[in-house]
């Protein structure tokens, strides 16, 4: 009825694991990020003093501490994918804010399609953004893409969607929103499900119209979960890159250069590997410096 | 929520209607394009006769690689989401229950979110050089490394918000009734996790299916994915239209399948991670 | 079974202490209730004997064995949780022998003792059902099992009732008892509700910050507590509590315009004091007393409580039967000195 001592069941390689659990469950994990992120950006910054040139197979280093921060202050066209890039950001996130919130809760308020909208709205977040690339490819091109059909089709004369500087960045913008509204949608439309049905009834009693409910007590209800996927997509529009790769590959000329597309053209087609490296430090800085920043302002907020 | 009547009703299910439409319709024409000869799909007519020659070509013509492509999608898919399960979910249980202190804690979770932000191409120039180095460049084993490290953040929030769900009572009854942590972790929490574990293996596998920017740069002919082989079809010097399409519609083949048999696990995953 | 001693136990989180030095010897066989208010240390002290928590200074003793250092399941006890923490991915048969199963006793003398349990619980037609198919008092029974299962040498409850509602929870509070004199096992039980531990306990331990205020029988707890926290903790309604100055074995009393006095049976050696009085130790009288005006009437049919006010004090005047007054009279209370309890209004220590 009672237990054998303890120290006689201390045996064996499942009690040596139970012993040490707390460390060997978290050790697989550090070894990852140690060897596959840390130690990979430790090797950035020696390179990122480094002239790296590939002769006969093999690389030849040199040791040029000031050249690619030169180059650096230097890169045009890095300052035109910054600001293609942030561009890019504002102007999808915030039209896919709008629509994913505004299907939100239209679907919310709706009994059926329910199920249909979840199932329709999957495919666009788990397609592979590259097959999206080629799909929309195949809408844009000049001569027989369903959208210059549609465009002759009602009179007008096709339009040249992904050639023409001033419209390229915002035909790439078209096939985000296309891409993440549904993921906006998703969570937004979580969080109107777990809104609190008593609140709004109680403001219903209250007299509240429609546009009362939704400006009055939804949105502000809804802020967390509008915040959390503002914060989401704004990541993930700064990283954009497959789509883009896609489309234009940054053109025509430099009108869609994006910075990742930029540093993939550092790093792989002009094998400038030392001052690519240079690039992602000022992208890993400018990164840490945007989520210090989020995070300050935040707990200010909070504070008021 | 909003009480619809009369024409607001129809306003909005007309909405909805159309928002459906829209999602739909370009996966539908680029479909029906895949269907057609090249020379349909230049003429952008909208009269022809189906036609599998696109798919037929894509999968067995001699001048494409496209059924190894899949296989090595699966290959690195399926292992490194396996890999990423188990090291991410221990990670998670770990940093959850172990009463690890807060700064090591806020140091994990803080690099993961960091390294979570910075686009995946800032490190694929390291990854580069170390995989020269250590010769693997050019192999799956490669691609699956990254894919783990890629995916590791996202399966760790997933896991520990589903581990948090649980409450700590129900291993300390355990532990009580006799279980080591061990026996708690594996026989109590683990089993009570498995709809986390689902969700997060889905999105793992679709993401690693879908990545492109590293596999771009890091495989060879041999070791290509399936995205990087439909970037092919697009950068030819003549684009093939048509097996562009046919290879697009194929590569989302395993989002379809799972949007009808893992709905419930991508939306709770999707939301839940995002949510918590 | 087996005896349980904490030797100048102590807890602490960081700077804070949660539990201040606590010394109790629990017999073979007792049945101990832990009371006290919300944050007193109470479940805390109770995860500390299951092995839950650390324990920062002191030492526990399980059957004489020092259990400082072992592991929950090392120390041959079974808890039952307020939440009742059942295994939900096992049926009520798996949950309630899953510790025979983890000391790997044979599937056989599993279901016996298993099959046993559910029948005195009368579980018997839910062995196979899920614990999210059962209602909350099955859960509880459930939970009840798995400890009787365990066989341990001490049983933890830790407020196992509270999350029943008010009928059940009277029935289970029987049921608990009944199955202790059935296992004679010790028992270490915390609540937050007096009246089950007046109604359950052999002893009452009541804890105050941390620190035991008092140990001792209910009884013993009722009629003499030995502060002022322990008066107005056990009871209810709660005891009277009247500040009052006093002068050899008088205290006077000042209520509105009127100051009286009350004598008492004998003389404090402090000035400023709290008078104690139970609400059923109070009588109308025609002359003497507090003279009081009737505020709030409540009828229990079989008692009533009678809220009256002395001083902007309320006090409450509890009467057998039906009262023959009315809100707003003004009439007069007394008391038998013998029934007072006086407590230092400093340290709150019986005088």
């Amino acid at each position: 009825m009672s237990l054998s001592t303890p120290s006689a069941r201390r045996q064996g390689l499942s009690d040596f694991i139970d012993r040490h659990f707390k460390l060997l469950t978290l050790a697989p994990a550090l070894i990852v990020l140690v060897a596959l992120t840390l130690y990979p950006i430790a090797n950035l910054f020696v390179m990122a003093v480094s002239t790296i040139r590939f002769e006969s197979g093999g690389e030849i280093w040199a040791f040029t501490p000031l050249i690619n921060f030169k180059q650096l202050l230097n890169d045009q066209i890095f300052r035109i994918a910054l600001w293609n890039t942030l561009l890019f950001a504002i102007a999808s996130v915030a039209i896919e804010m709008v629509l994913g919130l505004g299907l939100a809760i239209l679907v919310g308020s709706m009994t059926a399609f329910k199920g249909v909208m979840r199932t329709a709205l999957i495919i666009p977040i788990l397609m592979p953004p590259v097959a999206i690339g080629s799909m929309w490819k195949l809408m844009y091109s000049f001569d027989f893409g369903v959208l210059n059909q549609i465009v002759t089709g009602i009179g007008f004369a096709p339009v040249n969607w992904t050639g023409s500087p001033s419209l390229a960045l915002w035909s790439v913008v078209i096939v985000d929103v296309w891409h993440w509204t549904p993921f906006v949608f998703l969570i937004l439309f979580a969080a109107v499900e777990g809104l609190p049905k008593e609140v709004i009834e109680a403001a219903r009693i209250d007299g509240a119209s429609n546009r009362d409910l939704i400006f009055k007590i939804i949105i502000p209800l809804m802020m967390p979960a509008i915040v959390v996927a503002l914060l989401f997509r704004t990541i993930l529009a700064f990283k954009v890159f497959d789509e883009v790769f896609l489309l234009t590959s940054g053109g025509p000329g430099t009108s869609t250069e994006v910075v990742s597309l930029h540093l993939n053209k550092v790093f792989f087609q002009q094998n400038d590997l030392g001052y690519g490296a240079m690039l992602s430090l000022a992208i890993i800085a400018a990164t840490i410096a945007f989520l210090w920043v989020a995070r300050s302002a935040s707990a200010a907020l909070e504070k008021r | 929520m909003l009480v619809l009547r009369g024409y607001s009703r129809l306003a909005g299910i007309a909405l909805l209607s159309l928002g459906v439409f829209v999602i739909l319709a370009p996966f539908l024409w680029v479909a029906l394009q895949s269907f057609k000869y090249e020379i349909q799909i230049l003429q952008g007519s909208w009269n022809f006769e189906p036609t599998m020659f696109n798919y037929v070509d894509v999968l067995y013509s001699r001048r494409s690689d496209f059924l190894s492509n899949i296989w090595n999608s699966l290959i690195v898919a399926g292992v490194s989401t396996l890999c990423v399960l188990v090291v991410g979910t221990l990670a998670a249980y770990s940093l959850s229950r172990l009463a690890w202190s807060g700064w090591i804690r806020n140091l994990f979770l803080g690099w993961t979110l960091i390294f979570n932000m910075i686009p995946p191409l800032t490190l694929v120039g390291p990854w580069y050089l170390i995989f020269r180095q250590i010769g693997m460049f050019e192999t799956l084993g490669s691609l699956i490394l990254t894919h783990i490290t890629l995916h590791l953040p996202m399966t760790v929030w997933m896991m520990m918000a589903y581990f948090k769900e649980l409450p700590k009572e129900i291993e300390e009854a355990a532990m009580v009734d006799g279980c080591r942590r061990i026996d708690a972790f594996w026989r109590i929490s683990l089993p009570l996790v498995t709809p986390g574990l689902i969700a997060a293996g889905v999105l793992a596998f679709v993401f690693s299916w879908n990545e492109f920017s590293v596999a771009l740069n890091l495989t060879g002919r041999d070791t290509a994915t399936v995205p990087v082989a439909i970037a092919r079809f697009a950068q030819q010097y003549e684009v093939q239209y048509g097996q562009m399409a046919a290879a697009s519609i194929l590569s989302t083949i395993p989002a379809l399948l799972l949007m009808f048999f893992g709905q419930r696990f991508v939306v709770q995953g999707l939301t839940m991670g995002a949510v918590k | 079974m087996a005896e349980v001693q904490l030797r100048n136990v102590q807890k602490r989180y960081g700077t804070v202490d949660v539990i201040r030095g606590v010394d109790l010897t629990i017999a073979d066989g007792e049945f101990v209730v832990l009371v006290g208010p919300s944050g007193c240390g109470k479940s805390t002290l109770l995860r500390m004997i299951a092995g839950l928590e650390e324990i920062s200074g002191g030492e526990i003793a399980i059957g004489g064995r020092v259990v400082n250092d072992l592991e929950p399941r090392e120390r041959d006890i079974a808890m039952v949780f307020q939440s009742y923490a059942l295994y939900p991915h096992m049926n009520v048969e798996k949950n309630m022998g899953f510790s025979m199963a983890l000391r790997k006793e044979s599937t056989d003398s599993t279901r016996a003792a298993v099959e046993d349990a559910a029948t005195s619980l009368a579980l018997k037609p839910y062995l196979d059902r899920l614990p999210r198919a059962l209602s909350g008092g099955q859960r509880q029974r459930v939970a009840m099992g798995r400890a009787i299962v365990r066989r341990p040498k001490v049983f933890l409850f830790d407020e196992p009732l509270s999350n029943l509602d008010a009928q059940l929870r009277v029935k289970m509070r029987t049921e608990v008892r009944k199955l202790h004199q059935r296992l004679e096992a010790t028992s270490v039980y915390v609540t937050h509700d007096q009246v089950e531990a007046m109604t359950m306990a052999d002893r009452i331990v009541i804890l105050d910050k941390g620190k035991i205020a008092q140990v001792g029988s209910p009884l013993e707890l009722y009629d003499r507590p030995a502060n002022r926290f322990v008066a107005e903790f056990i009871g209810s309604p709660a005891i009277n509590v009247i500040p009052a100055e006093t002068d050899g074995n008088r205290a006077a009393i000042s209520s509105g315009d009127e100051r009286f006095e009350i004598r008492l049976p004998s003389a404090p050696s402090e000035k400023a004091i709290d008078v104690c009085i139970r609400p059923e130790h109070l009588r109308r009288v025609d002359s003497g007393g507090m003279p009081v005006t009737v505020q709030v009437i409540e009828n229990l049919g079989a008692e009533t409580y009678v809220f009256v006010d002395v001083d902007g004090l309320d006090v409450c005047w509890r009467i057998a039967g039906r009262p023959d007054v009315a809100i707003g009279d003004r009439i007069r209370l007394g008391f038998d000195p013998e029934r007072v309890h006086l407590f230092s209004r400093e340290t709150g220590a019986r005088l």
